[in-house]
């Protein structure tokens, strides 16, 4: 049987005017809830959090924060450098993990960043991969569909 | 459609660039902390399915992608 996918809204967030967009009060962004455990022992679990869904992104990649707390050990042997676009280089670590995307779960993988960014990011690789993502952002809809069969 | 409240402008608006963690409606916010990390801290694992974790984005500037491999 085919799997149904998903739909979630976008986060609308408040945003001040600027020179370049005087009547912006509130912004749109492709936010949607998921959480991560620990691939060997699954009741290692992190809160649900909002991560940006970023197709610019080649790879999924989260706080360390996130991954302590699942149980992983950032620094790896599977290390992975990062550019910002601004130039500002950053080291990152790819872990196994288990995503939860509304109450799916896949065995898939993302790097965890001790710095360099500021909130997590579902990228090409570890999240892409997963899912057909259409993003509409008129009707302020995301749905995922998935590739890949889900662990349940 | 899963979780239809997506306006999230009221709640967060005094809480710019910061980590929050709303409760599960998103109607209120049960913790606000400068960093994850301090966040995380103070959050008791027995209420992580009690809450969502968003970071508030700065009110002023855009997002761009921030990363790219090397």
């Amino acid at each position: 049987m085919p799997l149904q996918s998903i739909k979630f809204k976008y986060r609308r967030f408040f945003s001040g005017p600027t020179q370049a967009f005087p009547n912006r009060h509130s912004i749109l962004v492709s936010l949607i809830p998921v959480n991560i455990m620990n691939r060997d022992n699954p009741e290692l679990r992190s809160p649900v959090f909002g991560a940006l869904i970023d197709s610019g992104a080649d790879c999924s990649i989260f706080p360390a924060e996130l991954g302590e707390i699942i149980g992983l050990t950032i620094q790896n042997d599977r290390l992975q450098p990062f550019a910002g676009i601004g130039g500002h280089p950053f080291d990152a670590y790819l872990h196994d993990i288990i995503l939860d995307v509304g109450g799916w779960r896949f065995a898939t993988h993302a790097c965890f960043a001790l710095e360099g960014i500021k909130a997590p990011v579902l990228g090409q690789s570890g999240f892409f991969n997963l899912f057909e993502v259409k993003m509409d952002y008129s009707k302020e809809v995301i749905e995922l569909k998935p590739r890949v069969q889900p662990l349940r | 459609m899963q979780d239809l409240k997506n306006d999230l402008t009221e709640v967060t608006r005094s809480h710019e660039n910061k980590w929050v963690a709303l409760s599960k409606e998103t109607d209120r916010v049960i913790l606000s902390e400068n960093t994850l990390a301090a966040l995380l801290k103070k959050l008791d694992r027995k209420d992580y399915d009690k809450v969502i974790l968003f970071k508030v984005p700065d009110f002023e500037y855009c997002y761009a992608p921030p990363i790219n491999q090397v």
